[in-house]
């Protein structure tokens, strides 16, 4: 499903040299697998993660997406492939505020062709994550847990061949993060590609395999440096926080 | 791409953000409005000049002057038209079905008893009655024969027989012009002031031979009218006219025309250079106000990029492409201002409406005026989108979503 080789991403800082964020990447993730990427703050989950997503260009190497070779294509090209194969999942749930529950998980299907009735798709959608009475609501109506479901619905309904969640608990608290952790084990269950960030070893330990990122390089994580990570994370100085 | 679904995310924006779409709108309904006015101003104004001058030169009439009466220059008469040309071109030209000669005395002193006025006397045939399509409301026209004999005979306006009269009946009393006696014999019909804007109901009217020989005591014409059969012709009419005229004036090449012919399309062109003020100058003012609007609406929207980052962000992130978020920021605007056109087109309506009903202002709305509201409104438009949908559209996904 992925596959990506010497992957290399760094940033222009207005003051000083270029940080070096990842330095030479390789990865492969098979279709059904739920992923947790670990590591410190700042050591470039994001990073990451917007690479796999499409969102932003690596400075070097390869990578395929579902057996396409992503490289060089042209920014309409990969704005249809996140459209068609990507879901993505923020922290900070960016749902529309003046959008009901339903014309949010709707938006992805603006620019996907030939969908019959998107808005059957949607009450799909918003029914696999159980908020099928909530279609309505608009966000500031809805629990944070509520909000970030939401936005997994959203992340579904292009049916997308690769889930790709940053932090998704990190603004929830800790049922509502157990909550949206078990969506993600239930959506792994039925076969789906889940790859997500964390600083939280608990539910890090949910994930079929950890990607532990430092220093550039990713490599087979476990508990323990998951928790290194964690550690020197900001999640972690909030208490109540998964 | 769900071109019904963007639709339906655009009209709910603007519906959910009513602040900011009456904010864009404001401008545009105004400049609408006032473009909407100027024009039915503009077009009425015509309209009336039109209707006022189609009534003494309908659309088979051909005029021929002693160049300088009608014509741009006003050099004063040349004393070289006679009756006997305008005979020469009725009888050569089958499609002249009538005519009439004109003379005038300006300023001339017309006396009854003890009352003296001064007003303008006109010179017509017995022809004048059909010809300039006014007859008398009171005793009757000229005859054929009070032409031939140059009859001591006068027709007087409503107005001036009020001045001279009073309540007294004028018909059958004998009034002098200069030193002249008449005797009037008709009153005219009412007619109000003429495209030259003279009051035709404060004068008088005398058979021309009458004019010319006892009075002015002069060979020549003023003008002349001609009526001719065919609508359609009056162009070549009077280029033949202009032929006829110049052999028996023996103008040879090069040399200028001593006459001028008026066309009702000369008239027409006239008519709207006079009305060039209203026809362009004040829409001209309406759409520098359009413009104004777009740079409004234009910053509103910039504004509200700015605001919308994350959503921008989010689009991209589903799947939006550069192009696409460029176009759903210029749909928004048009949609803005074509609803906004709309509700301009209403107000000035109602305008127009009032102003023509309460106040007698003559105002026309064309289909013409509608569509150039529109065009201008869409114009607008994606004159004011452009630059936003261009910041929106080059936004970077990963730093939006930040
Ligand atoms: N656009 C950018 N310009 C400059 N530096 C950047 C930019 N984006 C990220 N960085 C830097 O790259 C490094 C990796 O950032 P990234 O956001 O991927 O970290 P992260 O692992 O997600 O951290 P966290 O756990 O805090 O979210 C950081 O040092 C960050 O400051
Ligand atoms: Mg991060």
């Amino acid at each position: 499903m992925i596959r990506m080789r010497k992957i290399c991403k760094s940033f222009q800082r207005p003051d000083g040299p270029r940080l070096e964020v990842l330095k030479g990447i390789d990865l492969d993730i098979e279709t059904g697998e739920l992923i947790a990427v670990v590591g410190p703050s700042g050591a470039g989950k994001s990073t990451l993660m917007n690479l796999l997503g499409l969102l932003d260009r690596p400075d070097a190497g390869s990578y395929e997406l579902a057996d396409t070779s992503v490289a060089g294509l042209p920014s309409d090209a990969l704005a249809q492939l996140r459209n068609r194969k990507i879901g993505f999942v923020f922290q900070q749930f960016h749902l529309l505020p003046r959008a009901s529950a339903i014309e949010n998980v709707e938006l992805p299907l603006t620019y996907a062709d030939d969908v019959e009735d998107p808005t059957a798709r949607a009450m799909a959608a918003l029914r696999q994550v159980g908020l099928e009475d909530r279609m309505t609501h608009y966000p500031n109506e809805l629990s944070g847990g509520q909000q970030q479901r939401v936005a997994i619905a959203r992340a579904l309904v292009t049916k997308p061949d690769l889930i790709l969640a940053d932090e998704p608990t990190g603004n929830l608290d800790r049922s509502a993060g157990e909550g949206v952790m078990g969506l993600f084990r239930e959506l792994h269950e039925d076969g789906r590609t889940i790859l997500f960030n964390t600083h939280n070893p608990e539910l890090a330990r949910l994930a079929s395999r950890i990607l532990h990122i430092e220093d550039g390089q990713v490599t087979p994580g476990d508990l323990m440096k998951s928790e290194d990570g964690v550690k020197s994370g900001d999640d972690r100085t909030s208490g109540d926080r998964l | 791409m769900n071109h019904k679904l963007l639709a339906k995310s655009i009209w709910h924006t603007l519906v959910r953000s009513k602040l900011r779409s009456v904010l864009m709108s404001l401008g545009i309904v105004l400049g609408v409005a006032a473009l909407v006015v100027a024009r039915a101003m503009g077009d009425g104004a015509e309209q009336k000049m039109l209707d006022s001058i189609s009534r003494m030169f309908s659309a088979s009439s051909l005029m021929i002057s002693a160049r300088g009466m009608m014509g741009p220059s006003h050099t004063g008469p040349i004393a070289t038209l006679e009756v006997v040309d305008i005979e020469a071109i009725a009888a050569e030209l089958d499609e002249v079905i009538a005519w009439d000669p004109i003379q005038i005395i300006n300023a001339q002193d017309v006396r009854y008893q003890g009352e003296v006025r001064q007003m303008t006397v006109y010179g017509y045939s017995h022809q004048a009655e059909r010809v300039w399509n006014r007859s008398v409301t009171a005793g009757e026209f000229f005859s054929e024969n009070d032409v031939r004999d140059a009859a001591r005979v006068a027709l007087i306006g409503t107005k001036a027989a009020a001045a001279l009269f009073g309540d007294e009946d004028p018909v059958g009393q004998q009034i002098h012009a200069g030193t002249v006696p008449l005797q009037v014999i008709g009153v005219l019909e009412p007619y109000g002031i003429d495209p030259h804007g003279e009051d035709r109901d404060y004068e008088i009217q005398v058979p021309i031979t009458t004019l010319m020989r006892r009075m002015k005591r002069v060979d020549y014409i003023l003008a002349a009218k001609l009526v001719v059969d065919d609508p359609d012709q009056t162009e070549e009419i009077a280029d033949r006219i202009t032929d006829i005229l110049r052999e028996r004036h023996a103008l040879v090449d090069g040399e200028r025309n001593d006459f001028a012919v008026t066309t009702p399309a000369l008239v027409r062109r006239m008519v709207q250079q006079a009305n060039r003020v209203l026809q362009v100058f004040l829409p001209a003012a309406a759409g520098v106000a359009l413009l104004v609007a777009a740079m409004v609406i234009a910053n509103v929207m910039l504004m509200s990029v700015r605001q919308r980052i994350a959503e921008i962000g989010l689009r991209k992130a589903v799947g939006a492409s550069d192009r696409q978020i460029s176009w759903q920021f210029i749909a928004e605007a048009v949609v803005v201002t074509l609803i906004s056109a709309l509700a301009g087109l209403g107000i000035g309506l109602a305008a127009i409406t009032v102003a023509s009903r309460r106040f007698q202002i003559p105002m026309s709305l064309t289909a013409e005026t509608v569509i150039l509201a529109l065009l201008a409104a869409s114009f607008v438009g994606i004159l004011a989108g452009v630059l936003p949908a261009r910041r929106a559209a080059r936004l970077d996904p990963v730093a939006a979503l930040k």
